[in-house]
């Protein structure tokens, strides 16, 4: 685990002893430092007192030692016996005052190896060698140099004295630190107990969505001023979630009303829808208005004994504006209200609705219409188009040429462009045939795998026999919600079904 | 829906991808109208990647024309194809709107 993923607490306590244990170290390096230097400079002062006190005590066989008898060195040597007790002295030596050594001293067993250096002719200095402190000190008598002194010393002392230092450091250290640990311990609780607090007040407040909590405050320091802040945060959440959860909550309600509204309005519409016919002219139709109330309009009616007018509209777009357009046209189609129109003329009666509902005068909307008159003598139907999608024609009649018929009429969509010219188109009707009008919005759906059905497929559903019984438009509804796999839809779904029957008389109108 | 404007010598290519419907008609009518009062006189809407149109996006295309028609420009479509062209057929739109099948044709007529 590294520093910067261990807890508030493992930083803390691990921060206290690290600072503990390296000033520690520094202070012990500088007190043996400062110890080592001392030694080294008193062991030195004492070779050099020592180097004095042998070279007085040598003068007498230095005085006469320039003519190196026996007796002379004799001399010399049991003065340099005299260092003997002194255990740190390794080696020394006495020379004449020309530089021949007179007497030699070694400690017992450091006699081999140990070599005697010519003496050095500025006198009083010291020479570090490898492991050692080496002093030469010329010796003067009635103030006139007679010889020098040579004398060799081990460090012993001071390599014991380090390891004591080393022994009573890590002692020290060993102790230091678990006494700092002890009191780290019980002293980062200070910082970090509420740290700790505010960390799981935080994690309450996130998994329980809970602004009502608070963290305590232990102390007035910063982290106290943390917690303070957290705190105000907390209540203006607390008081935004209460605003927020109020606009909802008028939202919701404002919503429930509008869409309360919506229904109404999309049930009024289908109020003004006409009831189903059987008869001469069997009509049956499925409507489901989408969600957000869309213009989707039909009606059929007798124009007169023969005339049977058949229309289905679609204002573009949603929403109650929409429903409202579709509205008014129907109702200038059902009470034929418009100005100098021959209703039994397809044609005629776009070009009136064309001039009675610009786009520019109703809300920026045009209407898509298939308007059509079957007449029973003539058995046709003669229609006429305005952006629609074409009514699907299906006949009875096995040995019919042609079974599946679109109704098809050039034509532009309602309202779009002043003076627009429709035209009539006719077909004839001599068997048993169904005529399916419907709007774009039971096409126009998105099948379960993102892909649209397109016109072309859906008419081959529609012209697809009913094998299970169902009724012809339950059938189709049903197949075309298994493809969207869903039972709302994004626009209104209107479906007719007109059966025409050449061979019956005219049903009661 | 996304939508790219390319302004060329010629004309101003407007290219549409993705569903022109209720939620992006609004959107696709904005840019338009931005383009035109730019002072855009001849504008190609590209249409070869446009996978859907439904009324509302059918709306904002009649409206747009009719602004541009106002200021003595045009709206024209290129690239119409599978149901859009179904739609775009149906509604007569290829009648109120000139419809080339490549962007070279539609510039050559600026």
């Amino acid at each position: 685990m590294t520093l910067r993923h261990m807890s508030i607490k493992q930083k803390l306590i691990l921060t206290t002893m690290l600072t503990t244990c390296v000033a520690l170290l520094l202070v012990t390096v500088v007190f043996v430092t400062y110890d080592l230097l001392t030694i080294w400079r008193t062991t030195g002062d004492d070779l050099v007192a020592l180097a004095q006190i042998i070279g007085r005590n040598s003068t007498a066989a230095l005085d006469l030692a320039e003519t190196l008898d026996f007796a002379d060195q004799q001399l010399a040597r049991e003065t340099l016996e005299a260092l003997r007790p002194r255990q740190n002295v390794v080696s020394a030596a006495l020379y004449t005052v020309s530089g021949a050594v007179l007497a030699t001293y070694h400690r017992d067993g450091m006699s081999q190896g140990s070599t005697i250096p010519p003496p050095q002719p500025d006198g009083y200095h010291f020479r570090v060698r490898a492991n050692s402190l080496a002093v030469f000190q010329k010796i003067l008598h009635a103030g006139e140099p007679v010889g020098t002194i040579y004398l060799q010393s081990d460090l012993q002392a001071m390599y014991d004295r380090l390891k004591r230092y080393g022994l009573l450091g890590a002692l020290a250290l060993l102790m230091s630190m678990g006494v700092s640990f002890l009191l780290a311990v019980r002293l980062q609780r200070v910082i970090s107990l509420p740290i700790l607090h505010l960390a799981q007040t935080a994690k309450d407040v996130s998994e329980k969505r809970d602004y009502t909590v608070r963290a305590v405050r232990y102390h007035k320091d910063e982290v106290g001023l943390l917690i303070d802040s957290f705190n105000e945060m907390l209540t203006q959440i607390q008081e935004r979630d209460v605003a927020l959860l109020a606009s909802n909550q008028a939202l919701t309600e404002q919503q429930n009303l509008l869409l309360q509204e919506l229904t109404e309005a999309a049930d009024y519409v289908t109020s003004l829808l006409p009831p189903q016919l059987t008869g001469a002219v069997q009509a049956t139709w499925k409507f489901l208005p989408s969600a957000r109330l869309g213009g989707d309009a039909f009606g059929y009616h007798w124009l007169n004994a023969e005339q049977f007018a058949i229309y289905l509209l679609d204002v573009c777009g949603h929403g109650v504006g929409a429903a409202l357009l579709s509205v008014a046209v129907m109702d200038a189609l059902r009470s034929h209200t418009l100005p100098d129109t021959d209703f039994c003329n397809p044609a005629a009666v776009l070009r009136a609705l064309n001039m009675a509902f610009p786009m520019e005068e109703h809300g920026e909307m045009f209407f898509t219409i298939w308007y059509g008159v079957y007449n029973q003598s003539t058995q046709q139907i003669v229609y006429a188009n305005g952006g629609h999608p074409p009514p699907i024609l299906v006949t009875d009649a096995p040995t019919h040429p042609e079974k599946v018929i679109q109704l098809k009429a050039p034509g532009v969509v309602l309202g779009a462009m002043p003076d627009l010219q429709y035209v009539n188109a006719c077909c004839d009707i001599k068997v048993r045939s169904k005529l399916y009008l419907f709007s774009d919005g039971a096409f126009e759906v998105t099948r379960t795998d993102g892909t649209f059905l397109t016109f072309t497929e859906f008419v081959a559903l529609l012209a697809r026999p009913s094998l299970s019984g169902m009724a012809d438009l339950d059938r189709l509804f049903q197949d075309v919600q298994t493809l969207h796999g869903s039972q709302t839809f994004d626009d209104d779904l209107s479906m007719i079904q007109i059966v025409l029957d050449p061979g019956l008389e005219r049903g009661p109108c | 829906m996304d939508i790219d404007v390319t302004t060329t010598a010629q004309a101003v290519i407007v290219a549409v991808r993705g569903r022109l419907d209720t939620t992006s008609a609004p959107v696709f009518e904005q840019r338009l109208a931005d383009v035109i009062t730019q002072g855009a006189t001849y504008i190609v809407v590209q249409c070869s990647e446009l996978a859907y149109i439904n009324s509302v996006g059918l709306r904002s295309v009649l409206i747009s024309g009719k602004k541009l028609q106002a200021q003595q420009g045009r709206l024209v479509f290129v690239g119409l194809q599978g149901i859009v062209q179904e739609v775009f057929d149906m509604a007569g739109f290829s009648t109120l709107f000139q419809t080339f099948a490549s962007e070279d044709a539609a510039l050559a007529q600026s």
